[in-house]
């Protein structure tokens, strides 16, 4: 190609490219674009290029040692620098947190829907803690009315609140008048049940082992000392049954760094998790967990005095064990979806692994089947020639579960 | 006190930093706070060596206030002052005789992104290309100077900017041809 021949379909392209191209000359590109896919993919790789070059094209702000440097040669105070010129504090924050921000946000969500689950709970143990705890007894009519009467309730709480039974003598009588007190107690139209319960109550701090519940339908046993008054229990919580589950869970998220190369699905078993949950300790459940998915990766790597840069996007299975804490909160309906938080600590053939997601889980008491959605973020660490990598990473699951 | 020049359009205050009063001082720093990130963006992808990047932009900048006080016409400050760093840039370059091979190139100091494969890769090229090359196309595609801004920063003619930005184009889509066609299966 010489100076007077600038013609040839390719530089007619990256004239238009660059904005140059005669009117003239535009029928004649158009006419090669449209007839040769040569063309074209060399069009497409140009402006690949370009779009690559402009997120590069930032300007990037002299240090400051060299900003006073050109005022000292010119005999300026270099004392009096313009503050734009100079990479402000807030830049090295803002490093640390675009390395962090992934983990961050998990925490900040976790920590958000945590609070909000807890204010409802703390809201209700700090107005409901003076409502007495309610004894159901094979009279569910009467007790139903007390307990929707709270006012009433605590009005006679305080009200009675001094005359109760000393705690010494109250146990041993209730036990042994257990029938009489029912019958004259809480039959006795100005000595309802809530005054019965109050005193159980009251008297209950060093002997028993109360459960504050929101509804009569989650009472458990009530024990005095080494004795156990029984009462009625309603059907519990299809919940509080369910020991084991059994979860199988789809994982999307996006890595930091990213690798920038193709992810290539090697298994069925991709971007997926399963996981056994095989304890239950009042709210938190304790299961194992394992599953397949990308994490990328970009770590340096000498060779024969030369350091090489490397990236991959390694699909790789990892396991870990699970703790996840489910709350009393049901959101939109009784029974309904509760929020849930969940850790996972276990490792990958490259290193070790963790794991945290926040939620919302419903199941069907009925069926045992569920269903769960939730934010996770994953924090993968990987050691290469005695130097360790973080791989961050963040996104949505969703699953299904079964619970017997 | 800078906020009032700031209202100054470059030409004024090229002009402004001929006067010996300490306004020459606050017009070059108003020029200086406009035009140091750029410039000194330019000289770090020029040179790929920092060291020899701060001394470039320092020379360059001096030299831009030593010359307001001799140059009677002036209407483009960007495109002089990016004239004088890359006379320093190539200056530099015609000393620096020894070619970078892509070993020298990975163990440079020149800091590359961490996170992105394909524009790793335009840098590497980029610094594979001869120095005549390199020059008009970091001018075109990183300053995004039209054919005539880069005639006039260059000296060169019209036709010999088409060829050799034509050339330094074709020379990186070879480079990278291995990978972009990796990427147009996905």
């Amino acid at each position: 190609m010489n100076e007077s021949n600038f013609q040839s379909p390719s530089e007619l392209l990256q004239l238009f490219l660059d904005g140059e191209l005669e009117t003239g000359q535009e029928t004649v590109l158009f006419s090669e674009l449209a007839s040769s896919e040569e063309l074209r993919s060399e069009m497409r790789d140009f402006l690949l290029i370009r779009n690559k070059i402009k997120s590069d094209s930032i300007p990037v702000s002299p240090p400051i040692e060299t900003t006073a440097s050109v005022f000292s040669s010119l005999g300026f105070n270099p004392s009096v620098l313009n503050p734009n010129s100079i990479v402000p504090f807030s830049g090295i924050v803002l490093s640390t947190l675009k390395k962090l921000w992934a983990p961050v946000i998990t925490a900040i969500v976790a920590s958000l829907i945590t609070y909000f689950g807890l204010y409802n709970n703390l809201d209700y143990l700090s107005t409901q803690s003076h409502i007495p705890m309610m004894v159901s007894y094979s009279i569910d009519p009467l007790t139903q009315d007390i307990v929707s009467d709270k006012n009433k309730a605590e009005k006679i709480i305080y009200k009675d609140a001094y005359k109760s039974l000393p705690s010494s003598s109250l146990s041993n009588q209730y036990l042994e008048d257990e029938n009489n007190l029912v019958k004259n107690e809480v039959i006795s139209p100005d000595n309802n049940l809530a005054v019965l319960d109050l005193i159980i109550f009251e008297n209950s701090q060093k002997h028993s082992d109360f459960v504050l519940n929101d509804n009569l339908r989650k009472f458990k046993p009530i024990k005095f000392g080494n004795s156990s008054l029984s009462v009625n229990q309603p059907k519990p919580l299809k919940q509080e049954n369910n020991e084991y589950s059994l979860q199988l869970r789809g994982l999307n998220g996006i890595s930091f760094p990213s690798a920038q190369v193709p992810y290539k699905q090697t298994t069925v078993f991709s971007n997926m998790s399963a996981a056994f949950y095989f304890a239950r300790f009042g709210n938190f459940r304790i299961g194992f967990e394992f599953g397949n998915e990308p994490f990328g990766q970009v770590f340096n790597n000498y060779e024969g005095g030369t350091e090489w840069q490397y990236s991959q996007n390694a699909a790789i299975y990892w396991a870990g064990l699970d703790i996840m804490y489910i709350f009393d909160k049901e959101l939109l309906f009784s029974g309904g979806p509760q929020p849930f938080v969940q850790a996972t600590f276990g490792g990958t053939e490259l290193g070790p692994l963790a794991k945290f997601i926040t939620g919302l889980q419903y199941f069907s008491k009925e069926t045992g089947v569920g269903a769960m959605i939730g934010l996770e973020g994953s924090l993968l660490s990987y050691i290469n020639q005695k130097v360790w990598y973080n791989t961050k990473k963040i996104g949505f699951t969703y699953g299904m579960s079964f619970h017997f | 006190m800078n906020n009032d020049f700031e209202q100054y359009d470059d030409v004024e205050l090229f002009y402004l930093m001929k006067s010996e009063s300490g306004k020459s001082e606050q017009a070059f720093r108003v020029l200086y706070d406009r035009y140091s990130a750029r410039i000194f963006s330019y000289c770090r992808k020029f040179l790929g060596n920092k060291e020899e990047a701060r001394d470039v932009f320092q020379e360059a900048f001096v030299r831009f206030f030593q010359s307001a006080q001799e140059t009677r016409e002036m209407t483009n400050v960007p495109a002089f002052l990016l004239k004088i760093a890359r006379n320093l840039c190539v200056n530099i370059k015609r000393k620096d005789t020894t070619n970078l091979t892509f070993e020298e190139y990975m163990s440079s100091s020149y800091e590359r992104s961490d996170n992105d494969e394909l524009l790793n890769l335009i840098k590497m090229a980029m610094e594979l290309l001869p120095a005549e090359y390199k020059d008009l196309f970091i001018l075109r595609e990183y300053e995004g100077l039209t054919y005539n801004e880069i005639v006039n920063v260059t000296g060169l003619p019209l036709a010999t900017v088409k060829i050799r930005l034509f050339r330094a184009r074709q020379k990186i889509r070879e480079i990278l041809a291995p990978y972009l066609a990796d990427l147009s299966k996905y």
